[in-house]
């Protein structure tokens, strides 16, 4: 026997007093296996073998393995990746795509030690070093440290060879692949959906004449739009993007070296196969862009957010009238598996039909419009999903009638008064168990469109609902810091009209950026398409404004706040400047309309509010006797302002508390905390206040 | 207080650049000090993206002169270090000059081969003939100081070899099997007790465990299976 026991401890923790045993026991090509390390990341496990040297298995599933050992031989099954290190592997440690693997060869005084570098991203049965150095110590266990990986030697070399290694393994890639561009325009597309930011890439899902293509543009490109050269080019495009065709994308999202979509097919390659769909952008090569896995089913209509190894995915299941909400794991890219889906027993109104996503910590907050008059035979038809989570829904003044539920063929049983909300809070503690935890934000209206924002425990949502004759959009905080009983704080008419609402009236979106919530929507009365803003740094007191309104160019599905820059994506993809000095004033807005600044990533940035600290400054310097330090605040703070040594040593605090708005004077006397006299050299004030440290130097000469 | 200091030059390096006035003086003040404390003007801040790998490492190293470095396990900017007769404690702020700055022998003797880290405890697993033990200590970083505040003995009287913790259970891969400890109330060892004792294999060695999984390391094996 021997190779790797995995033990299942989820019956025990269940209460049965049973850990389930399974061996891996892999079989060499020749020779014997020697698991001497494991390592596990998601879905794969990583071993070293002290014979074989790193081997790596792909877990999927192991739930199934029968009987209790599995015994694949080498690269099939679930091994999926071999790559031979030096002599003979101890330990590993796996950080991003990079194993790090440490072996030893104790006999050979010229070199006791290995360490190996291993590229893991691509698994394959002939992987190779990507570097390896060699010590005169030997190679035990690691463990990772920020760019650093430490280790250990010690395998029987005696006492001089007794130590803890650190490699620097990594250089961290600094360049600022922004440079500043006074452009603003737009950039034609047929029909843009869904857009992402990811370093210097943006990515952008559009509809190019009944096929969907993932536009990547590099962004420092963008200078193109102050000519209008730059455009979405008909099919087959040259230059300025790759174009991975789908057949109707429905959502993107970007992490690291990815870009995951949910899409129907792939008509350009073999029709209607594949639906999440994993794209890599390794390299920045977006010529060397193509699918790396393909997830076939479920196909859902919505949108994907990534958030860390798990992408979750909301909307219409494919040709349903039903709802589901779905986890993949994606820790590794390249093989990403379906870890759990949940569904609606009921459907959800057609023009919210794209759920949109907010997660926070093991919350995800799921907004769709939910179709009131869903009938007992589409509830029935949800029945029959596995793995359906069973949701108390019903329609209002609607009672369904008892019938009887059999397999197969079911049926909806309820004879409660039927409830209706548009935001579903899922518990995404462990995503392999996706649970819908509740609902809230009840509402009668079977037309309600909904569209969500998160900032810390507030979720704000922009809502359309038609109630009575009249059509009111709104504008909504929630305090959701308790997940499963949401509070409501604030809530905004922003229109009111007597009809019904049209295919086009919609709440388009909105981005919580700073101390601020931008949002669009279309205003059919005045035929156009607003942007607003709102200070939310009391969700309790919104108050929104206006500051542009554009004629109706198309449906907005997404917008960005990047930098300095608001990017809306409509028919076209418009360029405005935003407020960047925390004013209300609709009239500054426009001074800066003129600027599209693509410096920073948009979850980076935050607005730079009037400084607190006006003026610091102390006099004399040198000086023996006392020294004055001056300094204005911009208004009333919290203020700490201790005095430090040259060593950073902190001397002395002089003051901690608050301090009003305007000038204030202090003096000091050259003593340190306890009085003592304090010798000639530099010293350091320093200011802290708003979560900012301002230092300034003064010199004391005895 | 080296990491206070330094913490404290790259602020200053950084902020006192919105002060002209002070910007030349302030940022050699901030190099002087990283010369001084043996830290290259080019040191930066680990990053937790690791995005390009190199193929010419930078290095630091401690030679500890005793023991036999086993096992580490990192926790902030310390490295606990198994080795074999001691527990070494290494500040790792400046990864170019890694610095000892606690140790610990291992009480009653006998090979300490693992560790984890669990809040301020750090949980060593130690071998003597014929048993096995977890030694639990307490690390104070702020003196810094490593005491030995108890330990337990296996009651399986199998040698203890890898560690890992997850929740309130301590999982001890044996020679021979897998001991699931109650650790709940850590700070008092004398009320670990074995909760689980699972036959495995022999010669077990490294262990991994996710938030359901724990994967041995189950040593030599045949080529073929059973």
């Amino acid at each position: 026997m021997g190779g790797v026991y995995v033990l299942d401890f989820y019956p025990y923790d269940a209460g049965s007093g049973d850990v389930d045993v399974y061996t891996l026991s892999y079989t060499p090509p020749t020779g014997s296996r020697n698991a001497y390390d494991v390592f596990v990341n998601g879905n794969l496990l990583y071993v070293a073998d002290y014979y074989l040297g790193l081997e790596i298995f792909n877990m999927y599933k192991f739930q199934d393995w029968t009987p209790d050992w599995w015994s694949p031989d080498f690269g099939e099954g679930p091994w999926t990746g071999h790559c031979q290190v030096p002599h003979y592997a101890m330990g590993v440690t796996i950080s991003g795509f990079w194993a790090y693997v440490t072996s030893s060869n104790y006999p050979d005084p010229s070199a006791y030690g290995h360490f190996s570098v291993v590229d893991v991203q691509y698994t394959s049965m002939d992987m190779t070093i990507y570097s390896v150095e060699s010590n005169i110590d030997g190679g035990m266990r690691s463990d990772v440290h920020g760019n650093w990986v430490a280790f250990t030697s010690g395998s029987g070399n005696g006492a001089s060879h007794s130590s803890l290694r650190l490699y620097k393994v990594a250089e961290i890639n600094e360049e600022d692949p922004y440079e500043e561009y006074d452009v603003w325009g737009w950039l034609d597309a047929d029909y843009t959906r869904q857009c992402d930011v990811l370093d210097s890439l943006w990515f952008t899902s559009a509809d190019n004449h009944a096929i969907d293509f993932v536009g990547l543009i590099d962004v420092t490109s963008l200078a193109n739009l102050l000519d209008g050269t730059l455009t979405f080019p008909s099919y087959p495009p040259p230059g300025t993007y790759h174009p991975f065709v789908m057949n109707s994308i429905y959502g993107l999202d970007a992490q690291g070296d990815y870009i995951y979509l949910m899409a129907e097919g792939q008509p350009y390659f073999e029709p209607h196969t594949g639906s999440f769909t994993v794209v890599s952008i390794r390299d920045g090569d977006m010529f060397a862009f193509w699918p790396v896995a393909t997830y076939i089913e479920p196909t859902i209509e919505g949108e994907v957010v990534v958030d860390g190894n798990v992408a979750y995915v909301a909307g219409y299941l494919h040709h349903s009238t039903h709802f589901a909400f779905a986890s993949f794991d994606i820790t590794n890219p390249a093989s990403p598996y379906l870890l759990d889906i949940v569904y609606a027993d009921y459907g959800f109104g057609f023009w919210s039909r794209y759920g949109e996503i907010e997660i926070s910590g093991d919350t995800a907050f799921v907004s769709a419009c939910e179709k009131a008059s869903a009938k007992a035979g589409e509830l029935r038809e949800a029945k029959k999903i596995e793995k359906r989570v069973k949701i108390k829904i019903t329609p209002p003044k609607e009672i369904c009638e008892e019938t009887t539920e059999e397999e197969g063929d079911s049926s909806y049983t309820t004879d409660e008064t039927l409830e209706n909300y548009s935001l579903m809070t899922v518990d995404i503690s462990d995503p392999s168990n996706l649970r819908v935890a509740g609902y809230f934000r009840p509402t009668s209206d079977p037309y309600n469109n909904i569209s969500i924002a998160l900032d810390g425990d507030e979720l704000y949502a922009l809502v359309l609902e038609y109630i009575g004759d009249v059509s009111k959009l709104k504008l909504e905080s929630w305090s959701v810091k308790n997940p499963l009983s949401p509070e409501l704080l604030d809530a905004i008419t922003l229109l009111t009209f007597g009809h019904c609402p049209s295919a086009w009236e919609y709440p388009f979106w909105l981005q919580c950026h700073g101390d601020y919530l931008f949002f669009a929507f279309y205003n059919s009365e005045t035929e156009s398409i607003e942007y607003w803003y709102t200070d939310i740094t009391d969700p309790t007191a919104l108050s929104p404004t206006m500051f542009d309104r554009s004629g109706f160019v198309g449906w907005s599905g997404w917008g960005l706040v990047y930098g300095d820059a608001l990017i809306d994506v409509l028919y076209t993809i418009h360029f405005f400047g935003i407020p960047t000095g925390g004013t209300t004033n609709a009239k500054r807005v426009f001074n800066y309309v003129e600027g599209l600044h693509l410096k920073q990533c948009p979850k980076t940035v935050s607005f730079t509010r009037e400084p607190v600290v006006l003026s610091f400054h102390s006099f004399p310097t040198p000086w023996n006797s006392a020294n004055t330090i001056r300094f204005t605040l911009a208004r009333e703070t919290n203020v700490k302002f201790n005095i430090y040594n040259i060593a950073g040593e902190r001397i002395l605090c002089v003051f901690q508390g608050m301090l009003n708005e305007g000038e204030h004077t202090f003096t000091w006397d050259g003593t340190g905390e306890n009085g003592e006299r304090l010798a000639s050299g530099c010293y350091f004030y320093c200011i802290e206040a708003e979560d900012k440290a301002i230092f300034s130097k003064t010199v004391l000469i005895r | 207080m080296k990491k206070l200091i330094f913490v404290f030059a790259i602020i200053l390096g950084i902020t006192t650049l919105a002060f002209g006035q002070y910007e030349d003086e302030a940022t050699r003040d901030s190099l002087r000090l990283m010369e001084e404390m043996g830290i290259p003007s080019d040191w930066e801040p680990s990053s937790p993206e690791i995005t390009l790998p190199t193929t010419d490492f930078d290095e630091g190293y401690i030679n500890f002169g005793r023991g036999g470095a086993q096992q580490v396990a990192i926790d902030g900017n310390y490295a606990f270090v198994a080795n074999l007769g001691w527990v070494e404690v290494v500040d790792i702020t400046n990864p170019y000059v890694p610095v000892v700055i606690a140790s610990h022998p291992s009480p009653g003797g006998g090979n300490s081969y693992d560790v984890a880290v669990h809040g301020n405890y750090i949980l060593v697993t130690r071998t003597t003939p014929g048993n096995g033990a977890l030694d639990v200590y307490y690390f104070d970083s702020a003196v810094p100081s490593l005491n030995y505040i108890g330990g337990y003995h296996s009651e399986t009287l199998d040698q203890y070899r890898d560690i890992a913790v997850r929740g309130n259970r301590a999982f001890i891969v044996t020679r021979s099997g897998l001991e699931v400890l109650n650790i709940q109330n850590i700070a008092d060892p004398s009320s670990i007790t074995l909760e689980k004792y699972i036959e495995i294999g022999f010669h077990n060695k490294g262990i991994a465990v996710d938030d359901r999984l724990v994967y041995v390391a189950g040593g030599h094996g045949g080529g073929l299976c059973a």
